[in-house]
């Protein structure tokens, strides 16, 4: 590296980096720790009162069937809402690569949804998804009992499913279409001039090639899907019908903010998080040994 | 301070300043949380407006915080940051919670401790009982007081020949085949919350929803409502839904029961007497008030109020207090009543409002006249509302479980068994946390 790249003394770095480890520190790690230890406490709402009940409300959290509901439907919700985004992403991204002169404007336009917020985009999809009026409750006037996602868990799942894959789409997209348009052209002339089909191509040349992209988005859509779409669940279904759509993100929000059980969704935060870190372990596992067999 | 250096000096400048621009008042400034949006928030304004304007002494400063879940979440994030306002305004299921949180000073005390004391008696006594401390006392002053009521579309009722509203759920069941036979979409429409199908049923039947007076004995309360009327009524619920007769409010178009009523989509609605202002102010249908029927041959007793009552934080300076108490004593008027009962629905609170209101009966509102007279029925021990811990999150377990009653995923009794079985393991960890806690002393 040359000498100008770098910084002159030792505190420099450290000053330059303080103002965001300070933010990390105030909004990541201490509430982390606080957290940690209101999980090995009951504790009063209003804070005057605590008492130190070990591992209990762990215990008591790992032998509620509603945790393992909610876990289940989590990882139903994560496999499913992280197939859909990176798979129509995908798609759409080879798509537009596929046909230069007209991929132009589509790209733009893709992109576009990236800019609606969340909470905004739930309060379209209720609407949308609406059993009386719009096009399902046209559906329904047709065969009466077709759209029912207040009461058919599986309705309503494929509801939050589809809405997770919305707000996603676009950054997976943007990101693809990057990866894709990075593949040196050279390849895909050659390959094409041998005869194979853009499908040939797309299987055996562009996937593998835009492999670590893939393996990115797809980490950032499950960690997405486990922790941050507790705004779509709130907006969409809240949890329900029957705890279809509970999953551990909203029962957190729900056990802790609505009913302030801050010990009981304390507890599961940090389950929360441990299974977040065993997630990207072992993707990240997995990508590094592929990485090392390719090489 | 002298004025020596140059910080020092400029210090003083700035003391100096701030002292000649200080407003010339001396008056006392504090923050009142609400919950409430819409119609009952301007109300709400409105008689902060009319406050800060008798009274240029004080100042009260009114804010909005969201629904009631919202405002009680950030009281506590509030109180625990040292950020309290004086005043708030907290839903009737936070009263367990916020007369163990050691956070509060009770209003009875604060009213007598400022030179104002509050006229306890005059309160209704089945207002004045669901917010009244272990000892008897007043722990916060009651504000927006709700109870059930049915609504019905006198043309609909009238169309399908249904002559008289229907005092008890036989009939109430009857009328609703009647207007489905008689080609109504929704004959009824229903958001399946447990205060109303629960909490307020129970109330008027005189049956108990949880052991220990519905916990108002203590904290070794546990749910009982399982078996008994409830389950009845929930059975009859689960057969009105089943036919089509009991619609959800989310398969209407108004998406909910209050404006599906108001809108003349559907006939009947049982809502609180606070939806009476939605259901005027629309003005699209000849609405008729009754009271929420009960099982024939069942005595039907005092109904119970659900809403909000104002708690104050303790915390605050002295002379803070004695504006929060005048405040308080505003509201407490008869006049601040009576008009925010006409513009909200809500019920007026003290005998005397009540006087006021019956000596000019044309300004009386149905829902309010029902209302009140429901509510001076005789009571027993289960009539004065629940006080029991973490109803928020009992009250989602029970919608949780009838949800899936209703979508055919089992039995509706097994249903109230299991939310009865989650209640109570909440009531448990309640306990756990609240053990070693004082009570609240006045």
């Amino acid at each position: 590296m040359k000498a100008s790249a770098r910084f002159h003394g030792r505190w420099t770095p450290f000053a330059l980096g303080f103002p965001q480890l300070a933010l990390v520190a105030l909004f990541f790690y201490w509430p982390t720790l606080k957290g940690l230890w209101w999980s090995f406490h009951l504790v009063c709402p209003f804070g005057h009162c605590s008492t130190f009940v070990g591992t209990g409300n762990y215990v008591r959290e790992l032998k509620d069937p509603a945790f393992y509901a909610s876990l289940g439907t989590t990882a139903i919700f994560s496999s499913l809402g992280v197939g859909l985004s990176v798979g129509i992403a995908l798609c759409l991204a080879w798509m537009v690569e596929l046909h230069q002169r007209s991929g132009k404007v589509f790209r733009y336009l893709l992109i576009w949804p990236y800019a609606v917020a969340g909470s905004v985009l739930g309060v379209i999809l209720r609407v949308a998804a609406n059993p009386t009026i719009g096009v399902m409750g046209y559906l329904n006037s047709l065969w009466p009992g077709f759209w029912q996602p207040h009461l058919i868990g599986a309705q309503a799942m494929a509801m939050i499913v589809g809405a997770f894959a919305w707000t996603q789409i676009p950054f997976n997209f943007i990101v693809l279409v990057a990866a894709l348009r990075a593949i040196p052209g050279d390849y895909m002339a050659a390959a094409a001039m041998d005869g194979a089909t853009p499908w040939r191509r797309f299987i055996d040349i562009q996937i593998p090639l835009i492999r670590p992209q893939l393996f990115f988005v797809g980490t950032m859509n499950l960690i997405d899907s486990i922790t941050n779409s507790f705004a779509l669940v709130d907006t969409l279904t809240q949890g329900g019908p029957g705890g279809a759509t509970d999953i551990l993100a909203y029962k957190i929000y729900r056990d802790g903010f609505i009913g302030l059980d801050l010990s009981g969704s304390s507890a599961l935060s940090m389950i929360l998080m441990l299974l977040v870190l065993a997630a990207c372990a072992v993707q990240f596992i997995t990508a590094e040994r592929q990485a090392r067999r390719e090489v | 301070m002298t004025c020596r250096t140059t910080r020092r000096w400029l210090a003083c400048a700035v003391v100096a300043w701030a002292a000649t621009a200080a407003p010339p008042t001396h008056a006392v400034d504090f923050e009142f949380w609400y919950a409430h949006g819409g119609l009952y928030a301007q109300a709400i304004d409105d008689m902060c407006t009319g406050f800060n304007q008798s009274h240029p002494d004080d100042h009260v400063r009114c804010l909005p915080q969201g629904a009631y879940e919202q405002t009680m979440r950030k009281a506590v994030a509030a109180y625990r940051a040292g950020q309290q306002p004086a005043l708030v305004e907290i839903p009737d299921i936070g009263t367990a919670d916020m007369m163990r949180s050691g956070a509060i000073y009770p209003v009875e005390t604060l009213m007598r401790d400022t030179g104002h004391p509050a006229p306890v008696d005059d309160y209704l006594e089945s207002v004045r009982r669901v917010y009244a401390g272990p000892d008897g006392h007043l722990a916060s002053q009651p504000f927006g007081a709700s109870t059930l009521v049915l609504y019905a579309n006198r043309q609909k009722l009238a169309a399908a020949g249904i002559t008289s509203l229907p005092q008890t759920w036989e009939a109430f069941g009857q009328a609703l085949e009647r207007l489905k036979a008689h080609g109504e979409n929704c004959p009824a429409s229903a958001d399946y919350t447990s205060w109303k199908m629960l909490e307020q049923v129970n109330a008027a039947q005189g049956e108990p929803i949880a052991s220990a007076h519905n916990g108002h004995d203590g904290l070794a309360a546990r749910y009982t409502f399982a078996d008994g009327i409830h389950k009845r009524y929930m059975r009859d619920v689960a057969r009105w839904h089943a036919r089509g007769l009991l619609l959800p409010a989310i398969m209407t178009h108004a998406n909910d029961q209050t404006l599906a009523f108001a809108d003349g989509e559907c006939a009947m609605v049982i809502d609180a007497t606070g939806a009476y202002a939605i259901v005027a102010k629309a003005g699209l249908v000849d609405a008729q008030v009754g009271p929420l029927p009960v099982y024939a041959g069942t005595t039907h007793y005092g109904n119970t109020v659900g809403g909000s009552s104002l708690w104050v934080f303790k915390g605050k300076d002295p002379s803070a207090y004695s504006a929060v108490a005048r405040f308080l004593a505003y509201l407490r008027e008869p006049r601040q009543q009576l008009s925010f009962s006409a513009r909200t629905g809500y019920l007026p609170l003290t005998h005397e409002a009540e006087r006021q209101l019956s000596s000019n009966p044309s300004t009386e509102p149905d829902a309010i006249r029902v209302g009140l007279a429901s509510m001076a029925l005789p009571g027993n021990a289960y009539n004065v509302g629940a006080r029991l811990g973490f109803m928020s999150l009992f009250r989602q377990i029970w919608q949780e479980e009838v949800q899936r009653a209703l979508a055919g995923q089992g039995t509706m009794d097994d249903a109230l068994g299991r939310a009865q079985v989650r209640g109570n393991q909440l009531l448990e960890r309640f306990k756990a946390t609240y053990e070693g806690s004082v009570e609240m002393t006045p």
